[in-house]
């Protein structure tokens, strides 16, 4: 066994280690405790697993010893003195918390069985003494899925900064996605790269269509860069949504304004109660064609039929005008007033009238979907996803729950949340947008988001706590740190330094799911899909057809 | 405050006025020399490839009583080589503990000291010293029995023994020709049958051609203007303009060949340039006389390589280590104790015993005050 150090107090959530001269405690890393007290029991394997929170230097020799020694070298006295033994008087020790313990049963009586694993909380100390040793592939074999078809594939185990890549870590496709995920940190930590992995992944999985909200437009892929169009499923798995019209990777992304509701625009882009009590009562009266309605303006004495406010109606004409870019023009060949639309992406006529159906359809065949968002505005993007959201949750809360069952789960993932799920967000305006609503119910119907964001704190508390799922990654700021430990599902608040700490693509899987928080390394996506690629089994080459002659 | 300004100005007044004087020994059994400042030489890295054990005890009591004493004897030993701990060949245990218990008697008028020994662990009854060795008259020990200091000077017998008994061992099982063992302290006997023990160890270092050696933390010794020997030689450093790093001041005496009780060639060394002080050094004589002085000056020097430690810079870390695992601490005195007194409790001598304890504690809760 390599020892890497020994127990020598402390308690569970500060278990103290003297660390073996050279051995180089890493924060963050995991280590093993294996106990001996079960030890007589060989078919039984019993062990604990601990993570290093904290590392500190330690000497047997005072302070002031050091600061002389220090001084007399550093002032060149050529002391003739050190440490005989330095190794013994002058130490490092490293605190832990214990984070599982785990029982193997290998029962000889069983043979055709796999190992039994049961794991608990940790409730006693490990063996007083005990030596540790570096965590290794056949410890965390509970960790492995029992049907990786179901799961969905996060990075490789990390202890400290060593990535053990012959440890995957997943979490559950389906009890996951419903249970909402959070990814937060900031800026270049990684969430991009993660995200695609998992993405990546998710088309290997069965069980789940995605809506992907892509405001950079880098899920995809193109040339240049690799992306999901890389997938060997991509035909059958795949959709990608554009407005512009010129990408020909990309089905043209254009809703027909007869197919806009006036609760699509609930929470979402800023209209007062009476401007969404007007939408109601011009949808009342004028049903698919409403917006249009909206758009030509009405005379006061209909204004007046449908009681709405003048004034009102002017705000609401203008913001539609310029949120969705439709304007009304009267000519003498219109006088009555002709639509005109600004951009590709809301219209009229018959265009577009299915693409809002297409898309569902293809998240409920467990498709992934993207729509690249990156030419749009961010009323734009958040109500697209807004109209899809709603629909696709209507769809499934009128199902049965048989209907349900067979049903995919739909998971939405949404960039910089708090747009949509930040306090403000949910409380001006009179409040509650789809988003929020899926994050509230949306797992009552196999509905949840993927959330994306640099802010954690600044969305309310029970939101977050509902985010099951926390893949955390490196963060600076330490409000952001205590808002996700605070929520987090297991016991983080020794974690705020590792949090910290945390370099690009190293992270933290805080889950329901998982039975401790899992600190994992998602590898470069470019690189993945390399070694994904050159995996997979070549197909036989086809010999040439051989010519009879004679 | 007056007095002890007053006090201070004696002691100042006393200290100038005497000379450095010549090393003093109140018996004829030594042969001193005169102080001269030709007797410093100058000590240098050895490079020697030789092994030195390091030997220490220590004993704390865990029941007094002014008629008795049991206590908590340790020794340890450890072996080093070229500056690095040496890993132990024989199996002999490093650290050896055991109880022990000390009483007087009076028998024909006499009073005699016996001490009972029982080792922690079976496998160190084969270090431990005869029983029958620690039976002893009160007057040839030339104690004051019935007092806590006699019975503390007693008790301490069986502790003494068993140290030059695991040296013998140590040096029988672990040490080779040429290699070194240091004890703490002098060299000298300090109880009736003690010399039996020390006869044995020297004439094992003889056979094996191991150099035996001891170390004073303090020194007692005096020159004849009562002056500490130890600073006056350090005073002569200063006098003869002594430029040395690392000195060695050889010879302060030798005891004659009647004598008995001590059987060594005393120097003074200080070990390192930064030591605090010097330390009274001595070589088993009958070693010392066969050796020149470039070989007696090797030994000093193969010790002096060991005196770097910064935690007490100029003593050997050696010693520094044994002292640490040889001390017996007040903290695990308290297992024994209540292990003990608990033990005295369920035979039902508790009542007898406490009494006596508190005879001797009432000084400890005095103090306290």
């Amino acid at each position: 066994m390599n020892k890497r150090g020994q127990i020598i107090g402390g308690g569970l959530k500060d278990i103290i280690i003297r660390e073996k001269t050279g051995e180089n405690l890493e924060l963050g890393e995991l280590l093993i405790v294996e106990s001996a007290s079960k030890a007589a029991n060989k078919n039984i394997r019993d062990y604990s697993i601990l993570q290093i929170k904290d590392i500190e230097y330690r000497s047997q020799a005072p302070q002031s010893t050091h600061e002389l020694l220090s001084g007399m070298e550093l002032e060149g006295y050529n002391p003739d003195l050190g440490f005989m033994e330095p190794e013994l008087t002058n130490y490092v020790l490293g605190r832990a918390k214990s984070l599982l313990h785990v029982q193997e049963n290998n029962n000889e009586n069983e043979k055709d069985k796999k190992p039994g694993y049961i794991t608990k909380s940790p409730k006693r100390l490990p063996d007083f003494f005990s030596p540790i040793r570096s965590i290794e592939k056949s410890d965390l074999k509970f960790l492995e899925p029992e049907n990786i078809e179901n799961s969905i594939y996060l990075g490789d185990l990390r202890s400290g900064s060593t990535t053990k890549e012959d440890v995957k870590v997943y979490i559950d496709l389906i009890k996951s996605l419903t249970h909402h995920i959070l990814i937060p940190a900031t800026t270049g930590r990684g969430k991009s790269n993660l995200v695609r992995v998992m993405l990546w992944s998710i088309l290997d999985s069965e069980g789940a269509g995605i809506l992907v909200l892509d405001p950079h437009n880098e899920y995809y892929g193109d040339n240049v860069r690799k992306g999901l169009r890389n997938h060997p499923k991509k035909d059958e798995k795949l959709e990608y949504y554009s407005p512009d019209s010129n990408n020909e990777s990309a089905q043209t992304l254009a809703i027909n304004i007869k197919k806009i509701r006036p609760n699509h625009f609930s929470g979402i882009g800023g209209f007062s109660s009476a401007q969404k009590e007007a939408m109601r009562m011009f949808y009342n009266k004028y049903g698919e064609n409403w917006i249009k309605e909206v758009a030509k303006g009405k005379d006061k004495q209909t204004l007046k039929m449908l009681g709405i406010n003048e004034t009102t109606a002017d705000v609401l004409k203008r913001k539609i005008e310029t949120k969705l870019g439709i304007c009304s023009i009267s000519d003498i060949y219109y006088p009555d007033g002709k639509c005109t639309y600004k951009s590709n992406l809301f219209i009229g006529g018959d265009s577009g009238l299915s693409t809002i159906n297409d898309i569902i359809e293809a998240l409920e065949n467990g498709k992934i979907v993207i729509i690249d968002s990156s030419k749009l505005s961010d009323f734009e993007e958040l109500f697209v996803g807004s109209i899809i959201s709603s629909n696709i949750f209507n769809r499934y809360k009128r199902y049965n729950s048989v209907d349900l069952k067979s049903k995919p789960v739909i998971s939405i993932v949404i960039e910089e949340a708090p747009r949509v799920l930040g306090k403000d967000a949910l409380e001006s305006h009179g409040g509650n947008n789809i988003y929020g609503t899926i994050a509230r119910e949306g797992r009552k119907f196999k509905i949840g988001l993927i959330a994306i964001t640099q802010l954690s704190s600044v969305i309310p508390r029970p939101i977050l706590a509902n985010m099951n799922t926390k893949i955390i990654l490196g963060n600076e700021m330490s409000l952001e740190r205590s808002a996700i430990i605070d929520s987090a599902s297991q016991d983080l608040s020794d974690d705020n330094r590792i949090i910290a700490s945390l370099d690009k693509g190293e992270a933290i899987v805080s889950s329901v799911f998982t039975r401790f928080a899992i600190p994992i390394y998602t590898p470069e996506f470019e690189k993945f899909v390399d070694e994904y690629i050159q995996k997979m089994p070549k197909e036989p080459e086809i010999e040439g057809e051989t010519e009879l002659i004679g | 405050m007056k007095s002890i300004k007053e006090i201070a100005e004696i002691l100042s007044l006393d200290l100038s006025e005497r000379e450095l004087g010549d090393p003093y020994f109140s018996d004829s059994d030594y042969q001193s020399y005169p102080l001269n400042k030709k007797n410093f030489h100058q000590i240098n890295s050895a490079n020697s490839n030789r092994k030195i054990a390091f030997v220490d005890g220590g004993n704390q009591e865990i029941l007094p009583s002014p008629i008795y004493s049991v206590q908590l004897n340790r020794i340890y030993f450890s072996i080093f080589k070229n500056n690095k701990r040496f890993l132990l060949q024989s199996g002999i245990p490093q650290r050896i503990d055991f109880l022990s218990y000390t009483s007087s008697k009076l028998e024909d008028k006499n009073i005699f000291f016996e001490t009972k020994i029982r080792p922690v662990k079976d496998k160190f009854n084969e270090f431990l010293p005869d029983e029958r060795d620690l039976y002893t008259k009160a007057r040839e020990e030339n104690v004051d029995a019935g007092t806590q200091a006699g019975m503390d000077r007693m008790a301490s017998m069986a502790r003494r023994f068993a140290e030059w008994k695991i040296a013998e061992k140590v040096i029988d099982l672990e040490l080779e020709s040429g290699d070194i063992i240091l004890r703490d302290g002098s060299l000298q006997t300090g109880h009736q049958n003690e010399y039996k023990y020390v006869e044995k160890a020297f004439r094992k270092a003889m056979e094996k051609d191991v150099i035996f050696t001891g170390l004073s933390k303090t020194c007692r010794l005096t020159t004849d203007t009562q002056v500490s020997l130890i600073d006056s030689i350090q005073r002569l450093v200063e006098d003869s303009n002594i430029k040395y790093d690392k000195w060695c001041y050889y010879p302060v005496a030798r005891s004659k060949e009647k004598n008995r009780e001590h059987n060594a060639v005393i120097m003074v060394v200080k070990l390192n340039k930064h030591a605090h002080t010097a330390f009274r050094f001595e070589i088993f004589k009958e070693q010392a006389d066969t050796m020149s002085e470039k070989e007696i000056f090797e030994i000093v020097s193969c010790i002096a390589d060991y005196s770097r430690d910064i935690k007490v810079p100029g003593y050997p870390y050696g010693l520094i280590e044994a002292d640490l695992w040889a001390r017996v601490k007040n903290e695990e005195m308290e297992g024994y104790k209540t292990k003990l007194y608990s033990e005295l409790s369920r035979m039902g001598l508790w009542s007898r015993t406490n009494p006596l304890i508190k005879i001797i504690n009432t000084h400890e809760k005095l103090d306290g005050q």
